[in-house]
This record gives structure tokens, C-alpha cells and sequence, in this order.
């Protein structure tokens, strides 16, 4: 399997590039991260990798096929977004239904598992669910398809904080047991972070960032301390950012932490600070 | 493809609502049966065929909306729920034939409606009933392609377009058209006369029904092909 292959994919709207000759390859097997900020052009990756939209110009390619209107490449797919796709007037049992009529991995059996786990009422319709147990729906559907590659938009819009531990919780036991390409995009970078084995960063319709989480949490630090002492240390260094507070400053470096003078406290960035760090213009 | 699998989706949920139409004519017949025992016993039911040319229309213009979005979720193209699409209509068409066909046979004592409605295609065509059946079911076929059609447009269009052709289209058939017949009355009695040539015979108005069915059905792939998914509000 060669995953999925991005060329040249371009995305016009009226008066706006949402995406601009984005080149990615989507490894099989992995999870993702696809961060970016409002109207980077995540949505609109994802709902082309999904045949919902069609590009302007360049091509997505799965297994050397292309991926639009193509039955056999998108069987292997599932997508969850804000979109609301199905028959508002089914309950969910009869779209979980129409689902495994056509991902024939989908188990029913799962899905009702899970629907008791997040206390989901399988009789109501979609309509009648709120936010939040819309988005359990739409997620609880997606862990049961099995499909190879699941792309979650904003999978988590609407959960309480205990149900988006559970859906952590779940979403590893699934790839744990059947290891597929999961992609999420999300804002609530902090609690996905551990989930993740590889983050693309998209800004202004352009990847700016393709790495593994190893590699990506290697990229920078923080060092906190007297303001002098700060921007002693930080001459000669490549400045992602810095605050200031009273009478210390906090900077964010890039590269690999040396040896840190003393008076000086050095810190990782985490994913979130430095994803700030990379995006803010 | 995931033909088989789109055909019977579409065709049940398009079976389920032809026959809860079907069940409100029954309720409807029925009340009138009741009411002309009671009150007058010349109370009598009709519209039914315009309701079920309505119902077409309607399930046409719903299908470009709701189809593809049921079914580009669930890793079907656009192409294979169309061809479903398709295959599901005249099954459909014939169901509601059938349908129309019992209630006939039901209700006859308080409608006379589908009778007469036959009887002047019978006549008119000299051709039976089942000829005349067959005439119904081409009409039911066309109109949920023109449906299709129409939604596909107004789906496709940005704001300013939809104005137009509904702003263009209710102008030529509420304002032009009626001026050309007032203004222009030979030319209008030749046109006529022209058109009625397409629908004189049997065979002809068949071939002419079927032609724009298939007109129908052609505009609506290419308007369906690439037309992005949208989201709806639950």
C-alpha cells in the first residue's frame, strides 16, 4: 500500500486560495495530526480526500488510483466533519444500516458497544440528538467502519471532557487492534499530542510542516529567566517567540537545548506552543 | 460499484413514501366514501393523478439534494448513485402505476378521476388500458427527471443565477407567453398547431416523453458529475 499521494492540489474559491499546490503523502497505518489554524484549508484537504469537493487543479492518488468518483478507493474510506451527511430523518440505527451496506468491515455489534459507552440512543434521529451526541455519532460511526483511512474533522466539536477521554481511549484501542491511517483535525491540540505518530501543519493553504512527533517535539524549548539573562542566551539562537512578564521573559528557540546557563529554566515546547509559535505571522 | 446496494436504498425510501401517498388517497377516499353516505351522495374525490405527478416532481427535485450527500458519505460516487438513480425511477414510476391502478378499482363509487383520466387517453389514443397505463407511466418518469433537473440547476447556480432563471422562466410562462398568444394569434394557432403534431399519436407523444426523459436524464449527470457535497442542518 503507498498511502495517499497529494500533487500539486490546488483550491480556488471565489476570492480565496484555500489551498495552494499542497504536495503530502499519507502514510498507511499511522495517525496523524492535521493542525492548522481557521481557514488554513484543513476541512477542505480532508473533503477532497473524501470526494466531497472537487480541487481546482492537482490530484490525490490512493494505491496509484485517483481517489475521485472511485467506488473501490473510497470504500476504504470514512470522513467525519461538521458536515451532516445523512437522512436527518432515520434514526441512527438505520443509517448504521445504509453504513454497512457499504463498508462491509462496519460492525454493528461495535457500534452498539460503543453507542452504550457514550450513552448514545440509537433510536433517535440525528436531528433530535444535540451537538455533542451528534459528533459521538459520527465518530461512534467511524471507529465501526474499519475503514483503512478515517478522517476525523474536529472530532471531538461539542464533547464534555469525559467523553473526549473516552474517545481517546477508544480510538487507540481500534487502531490498536487493526492498525489504519487516521487523520484528525482538530484545535485542541494539548490533549491530542500523545495520540499522535506524525503532524502536518498546514498555514495559508500550504504545508509548512511534515513531521514525525518525535522529530516535531525535538524542534524547540523554552528558556525562562531574568530578562537580561534571557536575551543574553538567546543571541546567536533562532527566535520562534518570546513573552515578557514583570521582570522575566520566557523565549522559544529553535534546535535542541545545550547546556543552559545557570538562573536559567529550560522547558520542551509543547506541541501547542510551538504549533502558535510556527503559525502566528 | 456499489450499484446494488444504491438501487435498493433509493428504491425503498421511494417506495415508503409512494405508499404513505398512496395511504392518504385510501383516507382520504374513504372519508369521502363516509361523507357521501352522510351528506351528499355526489361527494367525489379527485386529484389523485396530479398528486402523484406532484409527489414525482417533488422526490426528483429532493433526490439531486439528498442522494449524492447519503451516498458520497458512505464511499459511493456520484456516477454509481446516479445510474441507481436511474434504474430506481421506472420501478418506482410502475409501483405507482400499479398503485394508482388498485385505488381505481377501490374507490371507483367516489372517483372518477383516474377513470375519466383513462378513458380520455383510451379514447384519444385509441389505445387500451394498459396502453393508456403505460402513457401515465411515462409521464411519472419524466417529471422526476425534470425534477432533477430543476434542483440540479438551482443547486449549481450561485444567487445570481437562480434569480435569473427563476426571474427569466416565470417571465417567458406568465408574461411573454400570454402576450404572444394576445399579441401574435396566427402565429400562436401555428405553434400550436406545430406542438400538436408531437403529442397527436400514441407512438408520438410516447417518443416525445421518452426524448425529454432522456434530455432530462442526460442535463442531470452533467450537472451532477462535480457538484459539490453541501451540508444541511439537522
Amino acid at each position: 500500500m503507498n498511502g495517499i499521494e497529494i500533487v500539486q492540489l490546488t483550491k480556488e474559491y471565489k476570492d480565496i486560495r484555500a489551498l495552494d499546490g499542497v504536495n503530502l503523502t499519507i502514510q498507511p497505518g499511522k495517525i496523524y495530526g492535521l493542525l492548522g489554524r481557521n481557514g488554513a484549508g484543513k476541512s477542505t484537504l480532508l473533503h477532497m480526500i473524501a470526494n466531497r469537493i472537487f480541487p481546482t487543479s492537482g490530484e490525490i492518488r490512493m494505491d496509484g488510483e485517483s481517489v475521485f468518483e472511485n467506488d473501490r478507493v473510497q470504500g476504504r474510506i470514512y470522513c467525519i466533519s461538521e458536515m451532516n451527511c445523512y437522512d436527518a430523518d432515520d434514526k441512527v440505527y438505520k443509517i448504521w444500516n445504509w453504513v454497512q451496506n457499504c463498508y462491509p468491515g462496519f460492525s454493528m455489534e461495535y457500534a452498539n458497544q460503543l453507542a452504550g459507552k457514550f450513552g448514545l440512543n440509537i433510536k433517535k434521529k440525528p436531528r433530535q440528538l444535540s451537538t455533542g451526541y451528534n459528533t459521538i455519532f459520527k465518530i461512534v460511526t467511524a471507529l465501526a467502519t474499519d475503514a483503512d483511512y478515517i478522517l476525523l474533522d474536529e472530532p471531538i466539536l461539542g464533547l464534555d471532557a469525559n467523553h473526549r477521554e473516552l474517545f481517546y481511549k477508544e480510538l487507540l484501542a481500534n487502531y490498536a487492534e487493526r492498525p489504519k491511517t487516521i487523520i484528525i483535525s482538530t484545535h485542541i491540540i494539548e490533549e491530542i499530542a500523545d495520540l499522535l505518530e506524525q503532524v502536518v501543519i498546514i498555514k495559508e493553504g500550504q504545508v509548512l510542516l511534515d513531521l514525525p512527533i518525535e522529530e516535531v517535539r525535538k524542534m524547540g524549548y523554552s528558556v525562562t529567566g531574568k530578562k537580561s539573562e534571557v536575551e543574553q542566551y538567546c543571541s546567536g539562537r533562532t527566535l520562534l517567540g518570546e513573552e515578557e512578564l514583570g521582570g522575566m521573559k520566557t523565549a522559544y528557540i529553535q534546535g535542541e537545548p545545550g547546556e543552559i546557563p545557570a538562573g536559567l529554566e529550560a522547558a520542551a515546547l509543547d506541541l501547542q506552543k510551538l504549533f502558535i509559535r510556527l503559525t502566528n505571522s | 460499484m456499489k450499484f446494488k446496494q444504491s438501487f435498493l436504498y433509493q428504491t425503498k425510501k421511494m417506495l415508503y413514501a409512494s405508499l404513505i401517498t398512496s395511504g392518504v388517497y385510501v383516507l382520504l377516499a374513504l372519508l369521502m366514501l363516509l361523507l357521501s353516505h352522510i351528506l351528499d351522495p355526489k361527494v367525489q374525490f379527485n386529484g389523485v393523478i396530479i398528486g402523484y405527478l406532484v409527489f414525482m416532481l417533488v422526490s426528483g427535485i429532493v433526490a439531486f439534494v439528498n442522494n449524492p450527500r447519503a451516498h458520497v458519505a458512505n464511499g459511493i460516487s456520484r456516477r454509481t448513485c446516479y445510474l441507481a438513480f436511474l434504474a430506481m425511477i421506472p420501478t418506482v414510476s410502475l409501483a405507482i402505476v400499479a398503485e394508482m391502478a388498485v385505488l381505481r378499482l377501490l374507490f371507483m363509487d367516489v372517483s372518477t378521476e383516474l377513470d375519466w383520466v383513462l378513458e380520455f387517453l383510451m379514447q384519444s389514443y385509441q389505445t387500451g388500458y394498459l396502453g393508456a397505463l403505460f402513457l401515465l407511466f411515462l409521464l411519472l418518469l419524466t417529471i422526476n427527471l425534470a425534477g432533477f433537473l430543476i434542483a440540479g440547476a438551482f443547486y449549481r447556480l450561485n444567487v445570481i443565477g437562480r434569480i435569473l432563471l427563476a426571474a427569466v422562466g416565470g417571465f417567458i410562462l406568465m408574461v411573454l407567453l400570454p402576450l404572444f398568444v394576445v399579441v401574435c394569434p396566427d402565429a400562436a394557432a401555428a405553434l400550436g398547431r406545430f406542438l400538436a403534431e408531437f403529442v397527436a399519436s400514441y407512438g408520438s407523444l410516447s417518443v416525445l416523453l421518452l426524448l425529454i426523459s432522456c434530455l432530462c436524464g442526460a442535463c442531470g449527470y452533467l450537472l451532477v458529475r462535480r457538484s459539490p457535497i453541501r451540508s444541511v442542518k439537522w
